[in-house]
């Protein structure tokens, strides 16, 4: 990614929240890009993203995006973001005219006709009261005002959960469709991994507020694979590259990188894996490690 | 500046579907009673426009719109501090309303001219529109308390959150009683004396104790605004 320019740089972020706390996230997205923000709940997603936004101060790290310090030219960025949350953040009561009169002004880019447009293409009511649209027309509807203003970034922060999957595969193409501008990007935060499968090109997981992995998506369903079996054919060098490995009364199965599997019998089998493999076996290897802290203590 | 008025446009339009109809119903029911009635109608109309204060945190509150402040390219400690402008101003325009509904309606006494017959009625109506100084009076004390609640109310409310409204309403009442108890016993007990502020004579000097109560007012609204943005303006949202 270093020789791309990046739309989003985050640098060694650190935050705490009580007995919670970002750890050195760092990560970048590259322009006409979309990132898959993936992590089980309370991972830190969220909270980074706020970050982005500064709508969380940082302890430590630096934000970048568009090449502009997030602090310091927060107003400047705004102004070239769009971000959808998981839930409205407008007037529920205000149909989209009304929406409309209220954010043309914040924003010097605002299309009306593109606006108008976009909720025509959606199929939303101009004249409906937006707190009464389902859940997924309020999300499309987020994004027909992210894209009114021109916005170059889109940042969605869990936008298909709730959502049924034809709502789903809807969001998925718009934003496919937005990607088309190469100077735009797109942080998708989810726990829905096959939304990122279908349309990400890099992923960054986030475990317990650190960063597990961060690239490309392609090179990471090519780095691990879940391997299953009999445990008596294990041995000791390979329990060792195991994650999350999970044992039960007829076998095994666990996550290894597929490096480790140089050796492996043929007794036991593996398949590649996917994300919500890789997410679901961290977070056991997280839980084991925390079990085994605690024993320790 | 020109963030401000986007910003008081912002706030208009999320009240407005509350505020719009009960304040042009309010206008016209106090137009009518007050050139029949009383001048000093129009000062309900000014009470009515609180409509365009209180929804806007019960929409914040249904809408999860605090998060706006974090998405709008403008400074969070801005969007507090033009509130409270906001709040002056919609009790501000309807004041000079009601001002106005006052002097038409003394000088055109339709009240006295079409209930000439001598009952209580009638002459409860001679008195309000023979009084010019409890009607100008009214008017001015009443944007002064409405104005200077609300504010204090939008800048609690911003400091201590919503979960706290009733909480700062029961401290609040209990300090203002306490005052009130503390003020008429020492003027009964003569250590203090009440203020004896005459009343204007003239049509100018009413323009001038306006044109002061109205700028005292807005400093108020200000100063209240300013505490709250500087508290608040460093939160997470």
């Amino acid at each position: 990614m270093a020789d791309m320019e990046n739309i989003l740089e985050i640098t060694d972020l650190c935050k705490t929240y009580g007995d919670f706390s970002l750890k050195n996230v760092s990560f970048s997205l590259p322009k006409g890009f979309i990132m898959g923000f993936v992590g089980e709940n309370g991972s830190g997603k969220t909270t980074t993203i706020r970050s982005i936004l500064d709508m969380a101060h940082i302890d430590s790290g630096k934000i970048t995006v568009f090449g502009m310090d997030s602090m310091k030219d927060s107003i400047a960025i705004k102004e070239r973001i769009g971000v959808v949350f998981d839930s409205l953040y407008l007037g529920q009561h205000l149909n989209a005219k009304q929406i409309e009169a209220q954010l043309k002004p914040f924003y010097k880019d605002w299309d009306s006709e593109a606006y108008l447009r976009r909720l025509d293409e959606f199929e939303l009511p101009v004249d409906k009261k937006i707190g009464d649209f389902s859940k997924g027309m309020k999300m499309k509807f987020m994004i027909a005002v992210a894209l009114s203003h021109k916005a170059e970034l889109i940042i969605l922060d869990e936008p298909t959960s709730g959502l049924d999957p034809v709502a789903r595969d809807e969001l998925l193409d718009i934003l496919g469709e937005f990607i088309e501008n190469e100077n735009c990007g797109v942080l998708f935060s989810t726990h829905i991994t096959t939304d990122v499968e279908r349309i990400a090109d890099y992923v960054t997981i986030l475990q317990d507020g650190a960063v597990w992995y961060t690239g490309a998506k392609d090179e990471l369903a090519e780095m691990y694979a879940v391997l299953k079996g009999d445990e008596k054919y294990l041995t000791d060098d390979i329990k060792s590259k195991l994650i999350g490995f999970h044992s039960y009364r007829n076998g095994f199965d666990a996550l290894i990188p597929v490096d480790g599997l140089v050796g492996v019998p043929d007794s036991l089998v593996y398949e590649r894996a996917s994300i919500d493999d890789i997410l679901v076996y961290i977070s056991k290897e997280h839980k084991y490690a925390k079990h085994r802290k605690a024993a320790e203590v | 500046m020109r963030n401000i008025v986007k910003l008081l446009r912002f706030d208009f339009i999320t009240a407005s579907p509350i505020g719009v109809p009960v304040a042009v119903t309010m206008a016209i029911v106090c137009t009518v009673l007050g050139l029949i009635f009383s001048p000093s109608m129009g000062a309900y109309a000014m009470v009515a426009c609180v409509t365009f204060i209180i929804p806007l945190r019960q929409f914040e509150d249904k809408g999860d719109t605090n998060r706006i402040c974090g998405v709008l390219p403008v400074k969070r400690g801005l969007i507090v501090r033009t509130r409270a402008l906001y709040i002056y101003l919609v009790l501000f325009i309807p004041q000079l309303y009601a001002v106005l509904l006052a002097f038409i309606s003394q000088r055109l006494s339709l009240g006295q001219a079409l209930m000439s017959y001598e009952n209580s009625v009638s002459f409860a109506i001679e008195e309000a529109f023979s009084s010019a100084s409890i009607t100008y009076g009214s008017i001015l004390v009443l944007f002064t308390v409405v104005c200077i609640a609300m504010s204090y109310m939008d800048m609690m409310l911003q400091i201590f959150g919503r979960e706290n409204q009733a909480k700062i309403i029961i401290v609040t009442a209990a300090a203002a009683t306490l005052f009130m108890v503390l003020r008429g016993s020492l003027i009964d007990n003569h250590v203090i004396e009440p203020a004896d502020i005459p009343d204007p004579q003239s049509a100018a000097e009413w323009w001038i104790r306006y044109a002061l109560v109205d700028a005292l007012v807005l400093v108020i609204c200000m100063v209240f605004g300013e505490i709250a943005a500087r508290l608040t303006a460093e939160r997470e949202i």
